[in-house]
């Protein structure tokens, strides 16, 4: 006990070293805590995608045998997705949606803690399965029986891995949705909220929806291993094509929950750099609920190829096009936005533009997969694999690093190196497209998906390929250099950072503080929000 | 959220936290979901895969307890009321209403620093061995300037020494 004086030299403190990081309830700090186990899980994720284009270089067994290559494409889809991807988009949220509507901290800080602390356990299960006898899980991220049920040992470790990262992914859902619905500032309605808000909502209220799918069709592939039940055992009177079915309605939704919260943040950094206020922000939000909707129902177009009857391939093709119709809205609208803006193209904006481009690609092949005739000749091949890297790295990975220069400045008090950023962006975005676009002419030929060894006519290209892999990933580098420096130190930030910020987060220093709002913010700076033309 | 009401004779502060949510939005968000997830997780069911249902109902039950935990800390209030030679503190939701009376002259502002840093210390107002804790759903900001505000408006004696 002490005296109020004495008490309050302790208010601006808070615990230090290591026992801050793993008790912290602050939302700022366990942001951090995502967003750099992200980073690491990255690089993770992208050791094992060098292993696979080291071993594709050339035709023939070089590097590994073809198990240990069918247990790298498996472990780099599943630390890409929920290693990766999703815990950056997590980490924003927590750094950047309390500042932006106004609340001092998450709604629930303590499940917050939980939800991170989870992660790294699930990540470090899933990882050892490589060690155990019989080696990891080697049937692809999508875990298809009966390939899933022939996993040795590793089998329950990466169900168990699976489910932990399932409930880490639910109680950070459940925590966004609770601070955007009952936290923002007076005066912050629904339709004032920043889009990165929207998009979050959107995307917990998904995650919500789907993680109970994978967890219970996981479950029931434990189950059929180990209980003797027959859900997916064609022996025992299953059928191992439901599973495909209950997966992907679950992976489908998953896709836009990798996806809808980079459409928030390229809806943030666009009109902060063309300085001007978002073109129909209204339409943004229906568009994204669209989307999210739609990913409900259109998940057999992953499998046309099982034999479905003729009704169900048409409705799923033609519900799958359907969703070009809301992209289309955002893709028009980002576009609008910048038309006779005052454009000026630091790192961040060039990734978005980048972004707009790059994903734009990804859509137009996503669009010729849903045309039923012509995934029967894409389905399985290297053209599938260059539309969802089109979608998720130069995608969801290119707004994550967009955002993370966009707010760096904000989080550290210091602005980063430019040149050293844009180094960054045009190495990675060429390499990117050295790496990828190439693989839609090895599909177009005919060149199958998860194989270790191929004919001697898709050599150039591979090459090409595993060259462009190569530069993409050691230009990642770059990226930890211009964050470090930038924490360590450089030109000092002021609060609003770019000079066409206007949301909440830019009211408050920078770095800000330990409790962001102590205060509710004026309503005056809500209502001059960049999405309203008032 | 912390409202002070400037009169010369009493000073009432009063501590509500800031709730966005109202009590039909709160409803209608949490049967929205309930009913899209449970069924699609009754559909799966009839297809024969119970255990999504499991799942979806834990998870739900999840969702509704921590949303009622959000929901309860919006009902929860102080009144803080310096009066004349009395302070009066007035705590607790609709369920449940505190009724504390300290005489202005003897009651003490006073801080209890927490066990552990995990938690932040608490604010309380003291007398004669009785106290009461105030200042619960402040942040620690907001509670250093409560206390400050307390110690100036209570406790002369004490301050005298």
């Amino acid at each position: 006990m002490s005296t109020v004086a004495v008490a309050h030299e302790h208010h601006a403190e808070h615990p230090r070293g290591i026992w801050r990081w793993i008790t912290t309830t602050n939302h700022k700090d366990i942001g951090t805590l995502y967003l750099c186990f992200s980073l690491l899980m990255f690089f993770v994720g992208g050791a094992f995608a060098m292993l696979i284009r080291a071993e594709l270089f050339t035709p023939g067994m070089q590097l590994m045998d073809p198990l240990f290559f069918n247990e790298m494409t498996t472990l780099h889809g599943l630390v890409m997705i929920f290693g990766a991807i999703m815990p950056a988009f997590v980490g924003l949220a927590n750094w950047m949606i309390p500042m932006m509507i106004g609340a001092p901290d998450m709604a629930l800080p303590r499940m917050n803690n939980w939800s991170f602390w989870i992660l790294p356990f699930a990540m470090l299960l899933l990882l050892s399965t490589l060690f155990m006898p019989g080696g990891a899980a080697a049937s692809g991220w999508t875990m298809y029986p009966p390939l899933m049920l022939q996993t040795g040992v590793a089998f329950p470790f990466t169900i168990f891995a699976i489910h932990l990262m399932g409930i880490s992914s639910v109680m950070g859902a459940i925590n966004i949705i609770a601070t955007i619905l009952n936290l923002r500032a007076p005066g912050m309605s629904l339709m004032k909220m920043p889009m990165f808000v929207w998009s979050w909502l959107i995307t917990a209220y998904l995650l919500i929806a789907v993680m109970p799918v994978l967890a219970g069709a996981v479950t029931m592939e434990l189950m059929d291993k180990y209980f003797g039940t027959s859900f997916f055992n064609a022996a025992g009177g299953g059928d191992p094509i439901l599973y495909q079915h209950v997966f992907w309605f679950f992976g489908h939704p998953e896709v836009y929950i990798m996806i809808l919260p980079a459409f928030g943040i390229i809806s943030e950094i666009i009109p902060t750099f063309s300085r001007k206020p978002l073109f129909g922000y209204s339409s943004m939000v229906y568009a994204i609920a669209s989307i999210a909707f739609l990913s409900f129902i259109v998940w057999a177009h992953h499998m046309f190829t099982v034999g479905m009857p003729l009704a169900a391939d048409l409705f799923f093709m033609f519900s799958t096009m359907l969703i070009a119709v809301p992209t289309g809205v955002k893709v028009f609208n980002w576009t609008a936005t910048m038309w006779r803006g005052s454009l000026s193209f630091e790192t961040p904006m060039l990734f978005a533009i980048a972004f707009l481009f790059l994903f734009t690609i990804g859509g137009f092949s996503g669009v010729m997969l849903a045309l039923v005739p012509a995934d029967w000749q894409y389905h399985q091949t290297y053209f599938v694999v260059a539309h969802f890297h089109y979608v998720l790295v130069t995608g969801a990975a290119f707004a994550i690093m967009g955002a993370v220069y966009y707010w760096l400045p904000k989080w550290t008090g210091h602005m980063y190196n430019e040149k050293l950023a844009k180094t960054h962006f045009w190495l990675t975005a060429i390499s990117a497209n050295v790496l990828y676009f190439p693989m839609h002419f090895l599909g177009l030929a005919g060149m199958p998906r998860r194989i270790p060894d191929y004919p001697v006519q898709f050599t150039d290209l591979n090459q090409i390929v595993s060259i462009g892999g190569f530069v993409f990933g050691a230009s990642q580098l770059l990226f930890v250099a211009c964050i470090i420096l930038c924490i360590r130190g450089g030109k000092k930030a002021e609060a609003r950072v770019w000079d066409g910020a206007h949301g909440l987060e830019w009211t408050l220093p920078s770095p800000p503080p330990y409790h962001s709002f102590t205060e509710p913010p004026a309503p005056n700076l809500i209502w001059a929000h960049p999405y309203r033309n008032n | 959220m912390l409202a002070v009401e400037p009169d010369a004779a009493m000073h009432r502060i009063v501590i509500v936290p800031n709730r966005s949510l109202s009590v039909a939005g709160l409803w209608l968000f949490y049967g929205s979901i309930v009913s899209v997830t449970l069924t699609l997780a009754m559909w799966f069911t009839l297809q024969g895969f119970w255990p999504i249902l499991a799942y979806a109902i834990v998870e739900m039950l999840l969702l509704g307890v921590c949303l009622h935990i959000c929901w309860r800390h919006g009902r929860y209030g102080e009144v803080i009321i310096v009066s004349g030679d009395r302070v009066i503190v007035e705590k607790g939701d609709d369920r449940h209403l505190e009724h504390r009376e300290f005489n202005c002259y003897w009651a003490q502002v006073v801080v209890h620093e927490p066990d552990t840093r995990l938690h932040p210390p608490r604010l309380y107002i003291r007398s004669h061995g009785s106290e009461c804790e105030v200042g619960q759903c402040l942040t620690e900001a907001e509670r250093k300037a409560l206390g400050q505000r307390l110690a100036q408006l209570i406790g002369p004696v004490g301050k005298t020494g």
